[in-house]
């Protein structure tokens, strides 16, 4: 009897082991996650409803505008083709919205850091007027009235009763499944395939030159720095020094990640790059210098044409297709 | 077997009957200017004799609330978070069902830096309360709003959102006041605090900053007990 009840105990903790991994991957070659999990454990209902929130342009004033315009699954989860994102009523933003990706392992959001943790983050959008301009207690209201929501929010919660707590879990939920951990070189890494001696040789120069910032495996060291590309004087973005109010953080910017970076164009905070190449152009003889510019960028970068090559080839291995067309991730049926 | 457990039960029903029944510690706050109990949205005040003020929205956080004896913790609220608000559906009491022997109380004016950091929670920290920056994430501590002679605004209004959890502009503030009554009254000197600001030029605070320090110092300094009460 003891055994019996002994292994049932073993069976079914290694039976939660397996549904977790199947509502969210948990790659071999990351470390641990750092989202704390207990106080928002992840439960298929509330990925669901988190899901349907993200795509639902019920969260803005007009019900217009839904996470997903600004963050568009096919392109990593960025806005396509708007180097400055656009919100509600056509209205231009002040930023290039970032990639969505593995944000489980993230601590702190948006470029200059003002997000501290993953269940705040929506409270920004939903409520900036450039963006989708609503106030959370209205979006409560109108998905307390709305039948289908009820019923996903009893489904999520046992309860029907929308709460702002429950809104935000659940969309962080949603969020927190979309790992990109497939990519060829994570293949590599697994020993699941090789590289060809060309992304060899970009890989070895990326691990010279860029890793210290953009850091394996999540190709981000979640550091603020300045990388040298100078302020757009239209914009005047002094990027951590509006959070941190410190001199020493001036045009200081989230590293972001490089993952699915062939899909996430245009690039840097600003969106001033459309192309890899113009990116390490700027690497190689645009830095431009200043009091906060990164140590590690005061030497200059040399790379020859062919090693350019070299470094994109390898960039491209860092595109990981099952995540852009994953289904799981896409508009919910 | 049955029976030990009907027992327990009865036992434990009666004990939450009881704790329902003595809601022992009693907290009231009374914002007052010049000895009056503030009226929101009407009355108008005046700080010096040739202005006037008036006071719109005012909500605040209380939380962490312990009480000691002899300088020994000797009561924790447990996830002590409560949300002060006054004017229309006021919410000015705290009360917390326990009958425990007490010299001191301590409490927090604002909400802890780890809570800050936590993510999404409900109840009185729920954001749809409108105790929260979305732009710059962090809670506010305490929100005044009012409109004044003394500020060149439009509508002559102040907006005091006071918040900030993060070295170096952490705001929250702690309280202590020497009673063994369980039911206290503290008030709140918006008098004293509305000529400790300079509303000329500082009607308008909406982030972390040096000044909100100094405006949450001189916040907590207007809490005193209520003389008659000691
Ligand atoms: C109008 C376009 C727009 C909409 C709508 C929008 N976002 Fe964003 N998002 C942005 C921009 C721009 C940023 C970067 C802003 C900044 O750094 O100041 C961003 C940043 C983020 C980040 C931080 C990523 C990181 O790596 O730091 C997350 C997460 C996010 N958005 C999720 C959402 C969710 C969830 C919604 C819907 C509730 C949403 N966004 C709606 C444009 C948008
Ligand atoms: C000192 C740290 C540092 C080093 C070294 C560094 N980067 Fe960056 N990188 C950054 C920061 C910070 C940003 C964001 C800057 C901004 O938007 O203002 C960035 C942005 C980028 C972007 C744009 C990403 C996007 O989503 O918009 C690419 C691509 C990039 N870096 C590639 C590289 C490559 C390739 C190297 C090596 C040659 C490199 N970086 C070296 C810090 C660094």
């Amino acid at each position: 009897m003891r055994n019996s009840i002994l292994l049932l105990l073993i069976l079914s903790a290694f039976s939660f082991i397996i549904e977790e991994e199947e509502l969210m991957q948990k790659p071999k070659n990351f470390p641990k996650p750092t989202y704390n999990f207990k106080k928002n454990p992840l439960k298929k209902e509330t990925i669901e409803l988190g899901r349907t929130l993200f795509y639902d342009p019920i969260l803005s004033r007009n019900n217009t505008i839904a996470c997903s315009n600004c963050h568009l699954q096919y392109t990593a989860f960025t806005h396509v083709d708007h180097a400055l994102s656009h919100g509600i009523e056509d209205k231009i933003g002040i930023r290039n919205s970032p990639a969505l990706m593995n944000l489980a392992w993230q601590n702190t959001f948006m470029w200059d850091g003002a997000i501290n943790h993953l269940d705040m983050q929506s409270l920004a959008p939903i409520s900036n007027p450039l963006e989708m301009d609503e106030k959370i207690e209205n979006v409560v209201a109108k998905l307390q009235k709305d039948s289908k929501y009820r019923k996903l929010f009893y489904a999520a919660y046992q309860d029907s009763i929308v709460t702002g707590e429950h809104l935000l879990k659940s969309i962080s939920q949603f969020m927190l499944t979309l790992v990109s951990a497939n990519s060829k070189y994570d293949k590599m890494k697994r020993k699941e395939l090789e590289f060809s001696d060309q992304e060899k040789n970009g890989y070895k120069l990326f691990k010279k030159h860029c890793n210290n910032c953009h850091t394996e495996p999540l190709f981000t060291n979640f550091q603020f720095e300045n990388n040298g590309i100078g302020m757009d004087t239209s914009l005047k973005d002094f990027g951590r020094l509006r959070i941190t109010l410190n001199p020493s953080d001036s045009l200081k910017f989230k590293v972001p990640t490089l993952r699915n970076i062939e899909f996430s164009s245009p690039y840097m905070h600003d969106g001033r790059f459309k192309r890899l190449n113009e990116v390490l152009k700027h690497y190689t003889t645009g830095i431009k210098s200043s009091k906060t510019l990164a140590n590690k960028l005061k030497q200059p970068i040399n790379l020859t044409p062919n090693e350019k090559v070299d470094l994109i080839t390898f960039l491209l291995t860092l595109s990981d297709k099952e995540f852009l067309f994953n289904p799981k991730f896409g508009y919910p049926k | 077997m049955i029976r030990f457990c009907a027992i327990i039960f009865i036992l434990i029903g009666f004990s939450v009957y009881l704790k329902a029944q003595n809601h022992n510690l009693v907290l009231q706050f009374n914002p007052k200017f010049h000895q009056e109990i503030v009226q929101f949205d009407e009355e108008y005040y005046s700080i010096t004799e040739k202005d006037s003020v008036q006071f719109d929205i005012f909500r605040c956080y209380i939380s962490n609330i312990q009480l000691l004896k002899n300088g020994k913790s000797v009561y924790k609220e447990k996830d002590s978070y409560h949300l002060l608000s006054f004017g229309e559906n006021p919410k000015n009491e705290i009360k917390i069902p326990i009958d425990i022997a007490f010299d001191q109380i301590e409490m927090q004016i604002g909400i802890d830096s780890l809570t800050n950091v936590s993510g999404a929670f409900g109840g009185a920290l729920d954001p749809t309360n409108g105790m929260y920056w979305t732009w710059q994430n962090g809670y506010i501590n305490f929100k005044l709003e009012g409109k004044s002679t003394l500020c060149n605004t439009r509508n002559h209004e102040f907006q005091y959102h006071i918040g900030g959890y993060q070295f170096p502009f952490s705001t929250i503030q702690t309280l202590k006041f020497h009673t063994s009554n369980p039911s206290i009254s503290i008030d709140i000197l918006l008098d004293k605090f509305m000529e400790n600001l300079n509303l000329s030029t500082t009607n308008h605070i909406m982030s972390p900053s040096t000044n909100a320090v100094e405006i949450a110092k001189s916040f907590a300094n207007s809490f005193i007990l209520e003389t008659n009460e000691k």
